[in-house]
């Protein structure tokens, strides 16, 4: 088992390359549409219709990791019932769009959740959920094995603040998130991330 | 000659929807039969022990609840209230100890909640979780009302606990209690007789008494194999010697056991608290301890029964504010070293069923 | 089967929290003096388990005057030692949960935003009952 935070095989990188075949097309497309008088408008138009429906399909990954991964499984329990918000928990994270760091991660973890996160595709986001996910929490200090925050290994979106957070908050942190989609210029930074790579 | 086939080595986990937490599995198969089972533990590993020489005796009771097993917050509260008291000769009013009682119950009822859905939705039954957990929230309900936290409470004082039962709770947790009891028969009905569930449990995963002895399995696992032994009876703490009730034994030693040992502990949990509630006495909730205590030079054990099993706490003092040395004896850690024991020679389907039964929480296995 | 609706649909609909709960943390205004009621004891800062509280004071006697006081939000495990251990009622809980943010730093609550975060009115002082301090 490898230790480092590094990608092991079967992962892909941090950034997968986008495939030229299928996205060029779109890319040239942004390219034009942006640079006609009124095409901006139709971009920011699809852009919301694509943003509406991927902020109201996130489908998280279901990973606990402590305490916090109990009310985060109350919430997706008959209370508070997470799948309103569109949020069908998966168990695999090719299938997944946002990993909910529930609880303290320890250094052991720390490759792991690193490797969880690289497998996602993309666009991915990042939960931290509770204070242990967010700087370590009650164990941040007289600690050696808590990490100390979980944005030291993978980018975080959204912090939710609490020991444990209440269902609620977390369902107000995933309404946060999707304000956050909904905002995304997503076809014009996958245009930019081919013209990069071109 | 008989055909024989590689053996396979199968890893399940830290990440995996039914291993309950970060836990890491080397399964070792020959075909589809287990040979060994080899748990990699460590993934939670929070240091609490050590941590808790570096704070003072009264800013542990924060620590305890979420460095030991999380699901049972209030039940580390007291043991590790217990010992401390032990260790510096405080006794609790009477009142206190009543309420300690009630809530610790409590907890056991909510923690064998989050077992049994959890249990159910791996063995694909979806609709117990569902259930399972809207009873849970009414207990969350009932601890929020008092202790203001629905997970970690930080309720329980050395020397008694922190505030009064407010106005009508008492009868709001017997109206509970009332709800409660024919749920548990509506489980009883969803499960027992399910053929679907009797063919996973029934038999699997079998451990006999003197393995669940030599392996130092506790708890519902151990009187699951005919292990009559209970803490509360054995070693009587807070008020537990004036309440009647059974010690559900059973001689099976297999997952169904398992889960009707539990079944039957949620009952005499309802029958405790109902004592409990008639029972409670008025009076002062807390004597006076200083937020600096230091406790004399010595030290203590005091073990008590958690929904998992035998929950020992070993406090050294050196006469500082802090603790020298702290020892906890975690229930899951000794039921996980059954596991392998229970898991050689079944399918690689009946992992989970396995794993599941014994109702193990990572952080508890870890500290 | 269902007697009644369990499920709640949060965003719109809300559970009442008890007035007990360990929300976030607040400096209410006492409406007399038109100041908070922190006498500037450390004894919140001392009893800390997570030592998140931060408090730094300038002057002399009467004339001291809070300069800083922070608290990690991040880091504060909602346990209510600080509010038990506070003389004066000076910091409570206040029953409001929802503080997500985009930014780690949000969560530093310095001496305004904890003024801001406490309501007019009523205060939930998260301590009902007796108890010594
Ligand atoms: S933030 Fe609190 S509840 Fe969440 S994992 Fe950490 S200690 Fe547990
Ligand atoms: S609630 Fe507990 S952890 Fe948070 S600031 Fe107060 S004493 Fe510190
Ligand atoms: S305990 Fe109360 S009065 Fe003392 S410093 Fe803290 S907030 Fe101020």
């Amino acid at each position: 088992m490898s230790t480092g935070f590094v990608a092991g095989p079967g992962s892909t990188g941090g950034e997968p390359p986008p495939r030229r075949s299928q996205i060029a097309p779109i890319a040239e497309a942004v390219a034009i549409l942006d640079n006609i008088p009124g095409g901006g408008l139709i971009l920011t138009t699809v852009e919301a219709a694509l943003n509406w429906g991927r902020a109201s399909s996130i489908w998280p990954l279901t990973f606990g990791l402590a305490c916090c991964a109990i009310e985060m499984m109350a919430a997706y329990a008959s209370r508070f019932d997470l799948d309103r918000m569109g949020a069908i928990p998966r168990a695999t994270p090719r299938q997944a769009d946002l990993i909910i760091v529930a609880g303290r991660a320890t250094i052991k973890i720390a490759p792991i959740v690193r490797r969880l996160w690289e497998q996602m595709a993309e666009p991915k986001y990042v939960i931290s959920m509770g204070s242990c996910a967010t700087c370590g929490g009650p164990f941040y200090y007289d600690n050696y094995s808590i990490l100390k925050g979980i944005d030291q290994v993978i980018p975080v979106d959204v912090y939710v603040p609490g020991c444990p957070p209440r269902p609620e908050a977390l369902i107000e942190g995933i309404l946060k998130l999707q304000e956050q989609i909904k905002r995304e210029p997503i076809l014009r930074q996958q245009a930019a991330a081919v013209l990069r790579g071109a | 000659m008989a055909l024989r086939t590689e053996e396979l080595m199968l890893n399940m986990g830290p990440q995996h929807p039914s291993t309950h937490g970060v836990l890491r599995l080397i399964v070792t198969l020959d075909g589809e039969n287990i040979v060994d089972v080899q748990p990699d533990i460590g993934y939670l590993h929070s240091s609490v022990e050590k941590m808790m020489e570096h704070r003072t005796y009264v800013q542990n009771v924060a620590l305890v609840d979420r460095g030991m097993d999380y699901l049972i917050a209030l039940n580390n509260e007291e043991v590790y209230c217990l010992a401390v008291e032990r260790l510096a000769g405080i006794q609790p009013p009477e009142r206190a100890r009543y309420i300690r009682v009630i809530f610790s119950e409590l907890n056991r009822i909510a923690s064998h909640l989050v077992w049994l859905g959890t249990w159910a939705i791996d063995l694909g039954a979806t609709t117990v979780f569902l259930w399972c957990f809207r009873e849970r929230e009414m207990i969350l309900d009932l601890f929020e009302k008092v202790t203001g936290g629905r997970l970690h409470h930080v309720y329980f004082r050395i020397g008694g606990v922190y505030a009064d039962l407010p106005e009508g709770w008492v009868e709001e947790c017997g109206a509970f209690l009332d709800y409660f009891l024919p749920r548990v028969d509506e489980y009883d009905k969803l499960l027992t007789e399910n053929p679907i569930f009797l063919a996973r449990t029934r038999g699997v995963g079998k451990i006999s008494r003197a393995d669940v002895i030599a392996m130092g399995a506790s708890g519902p696992v151990g009187r699951a194999s005919g292990v009559a032994y209970d803490v509360r009876k054995a070693a009587p703490y807070e008020v537990y010697d004036r309440m009647e009730f059974e010690v559900p034994v059973l001689e099976e030693g297999d997952c169904f056991a398992r889960y009707l040992v539990r079944l039957a502990e949620m009952r005499q949990a309802v029958r405790i608290i109902r004592q409990a509630l008639r029972d409670l006495p008025g009076g002062e909730i807390r004597t006076r301890v200083p937020m600096t205590m230091k406790a004399p030079r010595g030290e203590a054990y005091v073990h008590t029964e958690s929904p998992r099993g035998d929950l020992g706490i070993h406090i050294v003092s050196d006469g500082a504010e802090t603790p020298y040395r702290v020892k906890i004896r975690a229930p899951s850690f000794s039921n996980l070293y059954a596991l392998t024991e229970m898991m050689k020679g079944w399918k690689v389907a009946d992992v989970i069923a396995i794993l599941g039964s014994i109702d193990i929480v990572l952080s508890d296995v870890d500290r | 089967m269902l007697r009644r609706k369990v499920t709640v649909k949060y965003p719109l609909e809300r559970l009442d929290v008890s007035n007990r709960f360990h929300g976030l943390l607040a400096l209410p205004i006492d409406p007399e003096t038109g100041i908070d009621r922190c006498i500037i004891c450390f004894q919140c800062e001392r009893i800390c388990p997570d030592r998140c509280i931060h408090i730094e004071a300038e002057g002399k006697g009467k004339e001291r005057v809070l300069t800083r006081f922070d608290i990690e939000m991040d880091k504060c495990c909602y346990c209510g030692y600080c509010v038990e251990v506070c003389p004066t009622e000076a910091i409570v809980f206040v029953p409001h949960y929802e503080a997500s943010t985009y930014h780690r730093g949000r969560l530093l609550y310095d001496l305004q935003d904890l003024r801001r975060a406490a309501p007019k009115e009523p205060i939930a002082r998260g301590i009902v009952g007796g108890g010594p301090r």
